[in-house]
């Protein structure tokens, strides 16, 4: 009895390959592959899921507006991270004052039941309390440090991947990477001292 | 290395950067440095804590539903792209070229109806000319087939 024949799955290299001369099926599938990491990192820096999902699709259609320019030699995963890094760092400029508005952390009103939520993770409705909770966290952090603690942490990028991201240096990064971290550690001792994280 | 650069190195060592003999030697370190293995472990948590972020964002997303709605944007971009914006049909460049096309169509178009108009008056004359012949033929007169027979004709007549 013959094997039932499976399509073969395209590699990455030959998906760029087709959508640099056009193919949008393609192109379609290196969006399906690549948009959850994306998304994600759009909306830990953005944190409205519409507004994420808003970011997210323009670095893609930038991408695909780009894509004969990309020579190739990073990764197409590094390549559209950088402009979806940009694409966030635009959204936020331009709307920097509903920026101002999400950075003020979470009404005081709240912060205790975040607080029970956090310490019992293992209730799947806490689960989601806390999520807010990091995500109140993460908005008193700088931009500039979300986005390098989002790009080590979460999505698991190496120095120099996140230099190319960043279009900085190895130091710089490093650099980045300590003050974000202090940075962070700081907030996080300030909830864990009223008895959260 | 000593414990101020094996604590700068942390960093390096938590993310997986450092070279081999370094990432030993601050693993000896770490058996013994109580404060070291604090800040170490202050690092963990902030990574755990970011993990549960980005888990909690892939959830509900649609990758299949983004993908189509990405592509329908690109395929809005690129008919907008083509079609003429506003600000070219209303710039005096945008008019400039139909304008001047227009104009030369209506100026060749008057030229030819002009030309046409002299070849049907002249058509018109004629057709007058020989009407009189034919009256002449209608009188009984001698028969005349253009100008000159007519005038031979007049003389004859004398």
């Amino acid at each position: 009895m013959s094997k039932p024949e499976t399509p073969e799955i395209p590699g990455e290299s030959e998906l760029v390959g087709r959508a640099r001369k056009g193919d949008r099926d393609a192109y379609a599938e290196l969006v399906r592959r690549h948009s959850p990491r994306i998304f994600a990192l759009c909306l830990s820096m953005l944190r409205r899921r519409e507004s994420a999902e808003d970011a997210a699709q323009e670095a893609f259609v930038k991408a695909w507006k780009g894509l004969r320019r990309f020579r190739g030699g990073a990764a197409f995963s590094t390549w559209v991270h950088r402009i979806a890094a940009n694409a966030c760092q635009d959204f936020l400029r331009r709307h920097s004052r509903a920026r101002e508005e999400s950075i003020e952390g979470p009404p005081l009103g709240d912060e205790r039941r975040l607080r029970q939520a956090a310490n019992a993770l293992g209730d799947q409705a806490a689960k989601v309390e806390a999520a807010d909770l990091v995500g109140k966290i993460l908005a008193r952090l700088s931009s500039e440090h979300r986005l390098i603690l989002v790009l080590r942490e979460a999505q698991g990028f190496n120095y120099a991947e996140i230099a190319e991201i960043l279009d900085c240096s190895l130091d710089a990064v490093k650099g980045r990477l300590k003050r974000a971290r202090q940075s962070l550690e700081e907030n996080m001792r300030h909830f864990s001292s009223r008895g959260g994280v | 290395m000593n414990h101020d650069e094996l604590m700068s190195a942390l960093d390096e060592f938590h993310d997986g950067e450092l070279d081999p003999s370094a990432r030993a030697e601050l693993e000896f370190h770490l058996r013994s440095c109580q404060d070291c293995r604090e800040a170490l472990e202050a690092r963990q948590r902030a990574a755990e804590f970011l993990l549960s972020s980005a888990a909690a964002a892939y959830e509900g997303f649609d990758a299949e539903r983004f993908s189509r709605g990405v592509m329908s944007r690109i395929s809005g971009e690129e008919l907008r792209a083509r079609l003429p914006t506003w600000r070219a049909l209303l710039s005096w460049r945008g008019w400039l070229v139909p304008a001047a096309s227009f104009a030369a169509a209506a100026v060749a178009m008057w030229f030819l109806g002009g030309f046409a108009d002299r070849g049907s008056l002249a058509a018109d004359m004629l057709a007058e000319q020989r009407g009189g012949v034919v009256m002449m033929d209608w009188l009984d007169e001698p028969t005349a087939t253009s100008v000159g027979d007519l005038e031979s004709s007049a003389l004859a007549l004398r």
